[in-house]
């Protein structure tokens, strides 16, 4: 395997790596915002506002 | 798994029944024992309530109160079945299997530690669950709740360590939040967690749960205070007295942990010999008003499955807005709103209080008596201490200077003591450059090695040993109570600025990490003072930025390296002080709400915790280097290798490829604060995270390594010295560090103040004020700098 070709397959892994974290950056919620009437239906989410409609800032 | 998470069809194994009181023994009569079958029969079309089939009969339940019922599946018996040893010429029935599965799953105790902030809960959450949680001597470090387990004399316990809370109110999200944890999941056992330094204030917390009837016990801790102190306190006729187990223990050293899971256990069991549930008397006349209430209520068959009619009634008296809401519900509300408004004002006529404060009054009576009874004050020895050192640190005129050189000390060892495992690290970079440049055959992936990831990420690894010296000197102020006299001094700035006394606290955690610095605004009450918390804790230097300036005062500053590194990060704090009384003005407009800064005692704080901690810090950017850093250095390196022309020289191939032109492009708007290109296209990657401003410069300037040969010997490392050969003023410099410091906060801490505030609109607005600032700032330090 040349050079250039252990290259490209860093640089794709490298693009993965960050298109990862940025996609997971914006998507990242409580694992139980889907679920509940409320959106508040676990312990974590509640105070973590995330999905929790009842504690934003109203501004 | 619970009983309301099964579909129409399933069936499972009753393993165990939570809530008490009336739900309790109403759903144990209908047939909901441990190691019964049952199965859902049918979901009503809005799926509440659920039909369920259990010893032949059908029955219906409300999710809510299905979601009481923990069972296992029948594949989860099956899996049980096979994994037992078979014992010869004994053949099992079914229903035993199903019963041993449901006596295992019975093994299980979700323990919940309550308390007042500050009281070393979650001290005692790490030791007993293993855990790393950040713990701090100032109140406010826990704001959701964390969950463990450990496993103990046969039994698995879920341990859970809730936000702390002086009472359960439901004026603050804190103390809603402990409430409807408890009455909501309804722990097997509550570890009421008491300072036992401050008993008093600690036991009306202890009081209200006393009258949520809930199965409790009490960890005294930082029992060793209590000890050296020379207090006498009879601890068995306290805990007779509330009808609580006590066990005595100290957070920092794990005594008394074992005896508190085993008394849990005994509690569980029932066992417990100590453990009944008090009503606690309020006084005549107020006892006499909460029956009447309570009558009232008592008249629903089941006002609530998990709150006591007692607890409803007291609530109630107390103008609690979520008990009036549950209450309205029944049938009788208005009868009882009617007598509940009739109570308060004979209270108020009779004992010239309203019926909240005379209820508090008396559970403070309640605690002082049962003190009375069993605890002697000695001498003030540790308190003394705290006030003599208090004396100083908090000194009208000592407590800036004094808070100044402890600021200047943590830099000063930050550079100093650093300096040395820098060295190494930057050696043992060199050395592999070194190693993989005189062995590899010339060519791409030789270059992305040693110029990409080498460069980029051993660029910034070396500053490590720095980062963890800062954030173990922040650690040593917070577990010492430092901190919290900090935020005493800084408390009356703050409000003339429009902020939350609060709101010191986020602004500190923000010099380690920016993101749990927004989370943490949580615990600011008031709505107005948490949103401007927010815009203005990204100007905080988080740990990230360090090895920026580092870099930076490593090349230009090395004479003055402390004194720089101060000064930044006293900008940083100035800077958010004046944005934030600006939008108090302008954006965010609102009163700020007076706040009664907790001054926690003085605590030696253990070696062992300040290393855990620094530890932790470590072992996060350990991992952020080799993930985003490296895909990032990799990324940045690529860029700046395409378009490739070999017969252009390094710099020419560097300024002609994408990232090049990408920072010739930026270059217009960033030269008048003084930067060239190879600093804007670092400033642009840094977005992601901030110590990728470090690592992209490493991979930027790698091209310059052969100067560093002409650069004066100096302490600093490889890629400062890079640095001062490429032509950057040191008046640039301190404007890029400026920049740094001011410009957006890395994406991450842009998502939780989205998170936080509810909108992008927050987000993206702090995204563009800050960075509005940044080259404000930078531009005038450059060019009025210029002048000079």
């Amino acid at each position: 395997m040349t050079q250039e070709v252990i290259v490209y397959i860093l640089i794709g892994l490298a693009v993965l790596v960050v298109a990862f974290r940025v996609y997971n950056i914006f998507t990242h919620k409580h694992k139980c915002c889907e679920k509940g009437e409320d959106n508040c239906c676990c312990e974590g989410c509640e105070l973590a506002k995330e999905c929790c409609k009842k504690f934003k800032v109203e501004s | 798994m619970k009983l309301s998470e099964l579909k129409t069809g399933e069936s499972a194994v009753i393993a165990k029944v939570y809530g008490h009181g009336g739900f309790r023994k109403r759903i144990v009569e209908m047939g909901f024992i441990k190691g019964t079958e049952v199965q859902v029969v049918l979901n009503a079309p809005l799926q509440d309530p659920v039909k369920y089939k259990v010893m032949d009969y059908e029955v219906s339940l409300r999710r809510a109160e299905a979601n009481l019922v923990e069972v296992v599946t029948q594949e989860e018996a099956e899996e049980w079945r096979k994994n037992q040893p078979a014992i010869p010429g004994i053949v099992a029935e079914d229903c035993d299997f199903r019963h041993a599965v449901a006596e295992a799953r019975g093994k299980h105790i979700l323990v919940a530690f309550v308390g007042n902030p500050n009281c070393g809960k979650t001290s005692l959450f790490n030791i007993a669950g293993n855990a790393h949680e950040h713990v701090g001597n100032y109140s406010g470090v826990t704001v959701d709740a964390k969950v463990g387990n450990m496993k103990f004399e046969g039994y698995t316990f879920d341990i859970v360590d809730l936000p702390g809370t002086y009472s359960l109110s439901a004026y603050t999200p804190e103390e809603l939040y402990v409430r409807k944890y408890i009455i909501e999941k309804t722990p097997d056992v509550i570890i009421n967690v008491v300072d036992a330094s401050n008993l008093e204030r600690n036991l009306y917390l202890t009081a209200q749960l006393i009258d949520m009837d809930v199965p409790m016990i009490m960890a005294l801790n930082m029992y060793d205070e209590l000890r050296e102190s020379g207090h006498t306190l009879d601890i068995n006729q306290l805990g007779t007295l509330l009808g609580v187990p006590i066990v005595p223990t100290v957070g920092r050293t794990g005594e008394g942990v074992k005896q508190l899971f085993h008394e849990i256990i005994e509690i569980y069991e029932g066992k417990q010999k100590t453990f009944r549930h008090i009503h606690i008397n309020h006084g005549t006349l107020l006892e006499k008003m909460i029956e009447r209430v309570e009558v009232l209520i008592r008249k629903n068959p089941e006002p609530h499955q998990n709150y006591s009619g007692r607890f409803l009634a007291i609530k109630l008296l107390e103008n609690d807005r979520q008990v009036e809401g549950i209450v309205k519900m029944l049938a009788n509300a208005d009868e009882i709103i009617k007598e509940r408004n009739r109570c308060q004002e004979e209270i108020k006529q009779e004992l010239e209080d309203d019926s909240e404060g005379a209820i508090t009054d008396a559970k403070y009576g309640f605690v002082q008596g049962a003190l009375k009874e069993c605890f002697e004050k000695k001498t003030v020895y540790k308190r003394m201490l705290t006030r003599r050192i208090d004396a100083y640190v908090t000194n009208r005129y000592l407590g800036f200077p004094i808070f100044m050189a402890l600021m200047f000390l943590t830099f000063f060892c930050t550079f100093t003591l650093g300096q040395y495992p820098m060295d190494w690290i930057d050696s043992g970079v060199g050395w592999l450059s070194d190693l993989i440049g005189s062995h590899m055959d010339d060519g791409p992936l030789k270059d992305l090695l040693v110029d990409g990831i080498l460069a980029g990420v051993g660029g910034v690894i070396v500053f490590l040993p720095n980062i963890m010296i800062l954030y173990a000197f922040i650690s040593w102020m917070e577990d010492s109570g430092y901190m919290a006299r900090a935020a005493f001094i800084m408390d009356k700035i703050m409000h003339k600025m429009g902020l939350h006394g609060k709101s010191f606290i986020p602004m500190i955690m923000g010099f380690g990490c920016n993101i749990p610095a927004i989370m943490a605004t949580r615990t600011i009450e008031d709505r107005k003072s948490r949103l401007l918390t927010m815009l203005i804790v990204p100007m905080m230097s988080c740990s990230a930025r360090l090895p920026v300036y580092i870099i930076v005062i490593g090349a230009f500053f090395p004479k003055h390296q402390a004194l720089t590194l101060f000064t930044i990060y006293l900008i940083g704090i100035v800077m958010s002080v004046l944005m934030a009384k600006l939008f108090n003005k302008f954006v965010v407009k609102g009163e700020s709400s007076p706040f009664v800064m907790e001054l926690p005692p003085y605590r030696l704080p253990s070696a062992k915790s300040v290393a855990r901690h620094t530890w932790e810090k470590g072992k996060q950017y350990l991992k952020k280097m080799g993930t985003i850093i490296l895909a990032a250095s990799i990324v940045v390196w690529a860029l700046a290798y395409f378009p490739h022309h070999d017969d252009l020289t390094k710099e020419q191939q560097m300024e002609q490829s994408y990232i090049g032109q990408l920072g010739k492009a930026v270059e217009p708007a960033i030269r008048p604060c003084g930067l060239q290109w190879k600093e804007g296209v670092s400033l642009i990657t840094g977005v992601g995270a901030k110590e990728i401003v470090a690592s992209t410069m490493g991979v930027l300037y790698a091209n310059n390594a052969e100067d560093v040969e002409a650069a004066e010997e100096s302490d600093s490392s490889h890629l400062s010295k890079v640095l001062a050969t490429s032509g950057m003023t040191p008046l640039a410099a301190f404007a890029f560090m400026v920049f740094v410091l001011l410009y957006m906060p890395c994406l991450p801490a842009c998502i939780a103040i989205k998170h936080e505030s509810g909108k992008w609109k927050w987000a993206l607005f702090t995204a563009f004020y800050t960075t509005c600032l940044a080259w404000i700032c930078a531009t005038l330090v450059f060019q009025i700098g210029s002048l000079i």
